[in-house]
C-alpha cells in the first residue's frame, strides 16, 4: 500500500495545478485484451512515469481509511511527456474530391436560429483550409451576418441578430455585374426587420474546395487531423445552393412560408432530416456531397417548420430538420496514444488505474474496470459500476458554475484544483447537468475526454459536510468494504451490461449497486428486471437509483444521451418538442414518467434530497420479524448509521422511499426508517403537483429513506438502502458498525 | 432590544456549529445570506485536502477564476464562522 503524500508546494499554500490528464479508450476489458491511454501534460514536463494499480479505497479524508491501493505491475514505465489540445465545437465536415468552381448564378440559403453573442466570429458555412477559406458566410463579433471571400470582408449587414429567433440568411450571385446579394429575413418574429446588401464588381471567383465546414471553419492537415475554429453556436436547418439567382421578392416570400418547396435545380441541398439517429449528412444535390457531423452536435432538434402540431422526430422528421451546435460539444479528444497495457491473463477483476505521475507530485490516475472472462469461473458477487451515472456527471460544473450553489449545499462552495481547471478550459467539455454557453443543456457526454470527477482523491463538493463523496469515489468505499471483508467479487460496468446484456449477469448469486446508479438505458433496466426474475438477488445500496433513462449510441462508443422531459429534480429541461432521443427514438425522462419506477425494481424509488448533514434509520417493528432476523443478526441497535464520511450519518444526499403506489411490492418489509432530516432536505420536484409549504425535512413526511427487503416468486430476494450516504458509513470503527454489520449480514444470505 | 436579543441568539447557534440541522429561523437567515449574486460571493479553494483552504471570491463568469484572498482556515467550521460574520456585519 502506498501512503498518499502531499507536495511541498501545496504546503507552501500555493494551489497545485492540474499538469497531468489523460483517458483511456475503454472503461472496461478483459484479460488478455488491450487498453490504451492517452495522456496530456503541462509543456514544463519532459517525462512521466506510468503503473498499473489496483484502486481499493479513493478518498484520502483522514476522518475515514485513508488512501489504498495495490501495485499490480511493478515495472514503472517512462514515456515523453506531450501536450495535447481538445479541438471543442460541434460541426458539419464535408469533405471534397474536386473543386467545384460557382461560375454562374447562384444562391445559398439557409434558415438559423444563433443562440449565443459571443463576440467572435461564428462560421456558418464556409470552404477551405482556415485561416485560407475560399469563402466565410458567418456571423461576425458584432453579430451581424457577413461574407468574406478569400479571407477577406467583401459585405456585412447592419442588422444584429436577436438571439433564439429563426432568420433566413443567406446571399445571391449574379454573373451579370459580378453582384453579391447578402440578405437575411426574421422568420415568424419581428424583433428586427429583413435587410439586404449589395456589392458589385465581385473580381474574385466563389469556389468549393479541399472542404466544407457547416458551423465551423475546418483544416485538415496532412496527417488527415481536422481541427475546427470560429464555432457557430445555435441552429441550422438545411442549407442549400440553388443554381440560379433567387429575386429578393421571392427570399421574402420564403421567409414568409418557411416550408416552400422552390422548384429550382438545386447545387447542393444537405437534408438534416436524413439519418437523424446518425452522424451522417446527407447531400441531395447532384454532386452527392456528403459528409457527417464531429463532436455530437445535437440532432432531433425543432426545426424552423416545427409548430407543435407533432412531438415525436420520428413521425414528422421535416419539422426536426435543424442541427444545434455548440462551440463546447466535445465527444472524443482524439489524443496520441501515450501508452498500452496488455491486461494480464488471471488478474482479478475490479477497479484499477493507470497512474501517470512525475517527479513533481503531478499526478493522475485513470480508472478503468477488468471484467472477468467470458469463459472464466465468475465470482458469486458482482458490483455493477455505473459509468452511465458516471459519464451524465462527467466534468460537471455544478460548483463552480452552478446557480445558488451555496444555498443549496448548505455551506460555502468548495473548489478542487479539478473544478477551476475544467472552468478554464471549456474544451473538456460538459456534463449533463450543465448548459452550454448559449444556456441549452447537454444533452450528450462521452467518456473520450479527460474527465477529472472520476477519478481517486477528488473530493466532490456534491457530497455533503465530510468526504465529499460523490458517484466514483464514494463507490469506492463499497470496493474497499468488500476487499476489506475479503469477500471475492467480479466488476462490469453498464456499458458491458448493454453491450451483452442479460448473459453478463445472469450467472452471480447477487449483484451490487453502486452509491448513486441514476442513469439506465432500457436494455439495462430489462436484464435487471430479466436477472430478478430468474432468481437473482440484488443488493442496492444507494439512492435516487433507475431514475432517468439514457441511451447508448450504438455506433460511437461510450456517449451517452439523456433527454431531460416532463419533471424531475434537473439543473435543465428539454425543451418543448424535443423530449425523444436522437440516438434510437426513444421517449426521454424519468423511468417514473415512463411508467417504470423505480420502487417496481428496487421497491423503493427517489423521495427527498439535501446536501448538508445526513441523518440516521431508526429500526421499525417489521425489522424485528422472524423472516428477515438474519439481516440484524448481532445487531443490537434501535438507531443505525448515526455516523459516517457524508455528513455524519448514512442517511442522506438523496433518499428514497417505499410506497405501494408507485409500484413497490406489497410483501416488501420496512426494516428501518431515516427520520429528522434537516430543513436543506427538500421533497422531490416530480411529486409536487400543487407546491404546499411543507416541503422540507421537518414538515414534508417523504423526506426519508426506507431500509426495505422483499422476495419476488423466482426466489429473487432484493435489498436496499435509499441513501447516497450509506457507503460513507461502511468504514467507521475500522467495519466494525451497525451498517456494515447489517450489509454483510445481507451478502452472507445473497451468496449461500 | 428584543429583536436585536432574539438575532444574537441566532447568531450564536450558527456559530456554535455551523455544520448541523438548524431550525427555520436560522435557515431564512442563512438563505438570505447564500442566495446572493454569484459575482464576489465567497467560495474556499482546497489547498491542502482536509487541511488548508482558501477564501476566494466567485467571478460569476464562466471562465473567470475566483479571486484569492489571503485568508486560510485550516476547518471548514471556522471558514463558515468567519464569512457568516462578514455577511451579518
Amino acid at each position: 500500500m502506498r501512503k498518499d503524500t502531499y507536495s511541498k508546494s501545496a504546503q507552501n499554500n500555493k494551489m497545485i495545478e492540474k499538469k497531468i490528464v489523460g483517458y483511456s479508450d475503454a472503461l472496461s476489458v478483459r484479460p488478455k485484451d488491450k487498453i490504451s491511454f492517452m495522456i496530456s501534460c503541462d509543456p514544463e514536463i519532459k517525462f512521466i512515469n506510468s503503473r498499473f494499480v489496483k484502486l481499493i479505497q479513493g478518498d484520502t479524508n483522514p476522518e475515514g481509511p485513508g488512501f489504498k491501493e495495490k501495485v499490480v505491475e511493478y515495472d514503472v514505465k517512462k514515456y515523453k511527456a506531450i501536450n495535447q489540445k481538445i479541438y471543442s465545437g460541434s460541426y458539419i465536415y464535408i469533405p471534397l474530391k474536386k473543386e467545384i468552381k460557382l461560375l454562374k448564378d447562384f444562391t445559398f440559403m439557409a434558415f438559423i436560429m444563433p443562440t449565443l453573442n459571443n463576440k467572435k466570429n461564428q462560421s456558418i458555412v464556409t470552404s477551405g483550409n482556415y485561416p485560407n477559406n475560399s469563402f466565410d458566410l458567418l456571423i461576425n463579433k458584432n453579430f451581424c451576418l457577413e461574407l468574406n471571400l478569400e479571407n477577406k470582408r467583401l459585405v456585412s449587414l447592419k442588422n444584429k441578430f436577436v438571439k433564439k429567433n429563426w432568420y433566413l440568411i443567406g446571399f445571391t450571385f449574379l454573373k451579370e455585374n459580378n453582384r453579391i446579394d447578402l440578405f437575411q429575413f426574421p422568420i415568424n418574429h419581428e424583433n428586427t426587420s429583413y435587410e439586404i446588401r449589395t456589392k458589385t464588381q465581385i473580381r474574385k471567383i466563389f469556389k468549393l474546395s479541399k472542404n466544407i465546414g457547416i458551423a465551423s471553419s475546418v483544416i485538415k492537415n496532412k496527417q488527415g487531423i481536422i481541427k475546427n475554429f470560429n464555432n457557430f453556436n445555435g441552429k441550422i436547418d438545411n442549407p442549400k445552393f440553388f443554381a440560379k439567382h433567387v429575386s429578393h421578392s421571392t427570399i421574402s416570400y420564403i421567409a414568409k412560408n418557411p416550408g416552400l418547396n422552390l422548384k429550382l435545380k438545386k447545387i447542393i441541398y444537405w437534408d438534416f432530416a436524413k439519418h437523424i439517429s446518425s452522424d451522417k449528412i446527407i447531400d441531395k444535390g447532384p454532386h452527392k456531397l456528403d459528409g457527417y457531423t464531429v463532436n455530437f452536435p445535437a440532432r432531433a432538434m425543432k426545426g424552423v417548420l416545427w409548430d407543435g402540431e407533432e412531438f415525436n422526430w420520428k413521425h414528422k422528421p421535416s419539422h426536426y430538420s435543424a442541427i444545434h451546435f455548440h462551440d463546447d460539444d466535445i465527444y472524443d479528444a482524439k489524443w496520441k496514444k501515450t501508452f498500452d497495457w496488455i491486461v494480464p491473463e488471471g488478474i482479478k477483476s475490479g477497479l484499477y488505474c493507470a497512474h501517470v505521475y512525475d517527479n513533481n507530485n503531478n499526478e493522475d490516475y485513470i480508472p478503468f474496470t477488468i471484467i472477468p472472462s467470458k469463459r472464466s469461473k465468475k465470482n458469486k458477487i458482482l458490483f455493477l459500476v455505473p459509468t452511465a451515472s458516471y459519464i451524465a456527471y462527467a466534468n460537471d460544473h455544478n460548483a463552480i458554475n452552478g446557480q445558488n450553489y451555496e444555498m443549496l449545499m448548505g455551506r460555502l462552495t468548495v473548489l478542487q484544483k479539478e473544478d477551476i481547471f475544467l472552468d478554464k478550459h471549456r474544451e473538456f467539455g460538459l456534463s449533463t447537468y450543465d448548459t452550454h454557453s448559449d444556456g441549452s443543456g447537454v444533452c450528450y457526454s462521452s467518456r473520450l475526454r479527460p474527465i477529472l470527477n472520476m477519478r481517486p482523491k477528488y473530493s466532490s463538493s456534491n457530497g455533503g459536510v465530510g468526504s465529499g463523496l460523490w458517484q466514483f469515489n464514494a463507490d469506492t468505499h463499497i470496493i474497499d468494504w468488500l476487499e476489506h471483508k475479503n469477500y471475492e467479487y467480479d466488476t462490469i460496468t453498464d456499458e458491458d451490461l448493454e453491450k451483452e446484456g442479460i448473459d453478463i449477469i445472469k450467472d452471480y448469486k447477487v449483484i451490487l449497486t453502486s452509491s448513486h446508479p441514476e442513469y439506465h438505458s432500457t436494455k439495462c433496466w430489462d436484464s435487471i428486471n430479466k436477472y430478478q426474475s430468474m432468481g437473482g438477488n440484488l443488493m442496492y445500496l444507494g439512492g435516487n437509483g433507475w431514475y432517468w433513462r439514457i441511451v447508448w449510441d450504438k455506433k460511437f462508443p461510450g456517449i451517452i444521451e439523456v433527454r431531460r422531459a416532463e419533471g424531475g429534480v434537473r439543473s435543465w429541461e428539454a425543451e418543448a418538442g424535443e423530449y425523444y432521443h436522437s440516438f434510437n427514438g426513444e421517449y426521454g425522462g424519468l423511468w417514473r414518467r415512463l411508467g417504470r419506477a423505480p420502487n417496481k425494481l428496487l421497491g423503493i424509488g427517489f423521495s427527498g434530497q439535501g446536501f448538508d448533514v445526513s441523518s440516521y434509520y431508526r429500526r421499525t417493528k417489521q425489522s424485528y420479524l422472524k423472516e428477515v432476523e438474519f439481516i440484524f443478526d448481532n445487531v443490537e441497535d434501535e438507531i443505525l448509521g448515526d455516523f459516517g464520511l457524508v455528513g455524519g450519518g448514512a442517511a442522506g444526499l438523496e433518499l428514497d422511499r417505499y410506497d405501494q403506489n408507485l409500484g413497490s411490492p406489497k410483501n416488501c418489509y420496512i426494516l428501518a426508517t431515516s427520520e429528522n432530516h434537516s430543513d436543506l432536505y427538500l421533497g422531490v420536484t416530480e411529486e409536487i403537483g400543487v407546491n404546499m409549504p411543507n416541503q422540507s425535512g421537518s414538515q414534508n413526511p417523504n423526506v426519508k429513506a426506507d431500509l426495505v427487503y422483499f422476495k419476488k416468486n423466482s426466489g429473487s430476494k432484493n435489498f436496499a438502502t435509499g441513501s447516497i450516504a450509506w457507503s460513507g458509513s461502511l468504514s467507521f470503527n475500522n467495519y466494525n458498525n451497525n451498517i456494515s454489520k447489517i450489509t454483510s449480514n445481507v451478502l452472507n444470505n445473497f451468496i449461500k | 432590544m428584543e429583536k436585536n436579543l432574539k438575532k444574537n441568539k441566532l447568531f450564536k447557534e450558527f456559530l456554535k456549529q455551523p455544520f448541523a440541522k438548524h431550525n427555520l429561523e436560522i435557515l431564512k437567515l442563512l438563505n438570505n445570506l447564500r442566495s446572493i449574486k454569484t459575482k464576489n460571493k465567497y467560495c474556499l479553494i482546497c489547498v491542502k485536502p482536509f487541511k488548508l483552504w482558501q477564501l476566494a471570491k466567485m467571478s460569476g463568469e464562466r471562465g473567470v477564476p475566483p479571486k484569492k484572498i489571503n485568508k486560510f482556515f485550516k476547518n471548514l467550521e471556522d471558514a463558515e464562522r468567519y464569512v457568516f460574520k462578514i455577511r451579518t456585519k
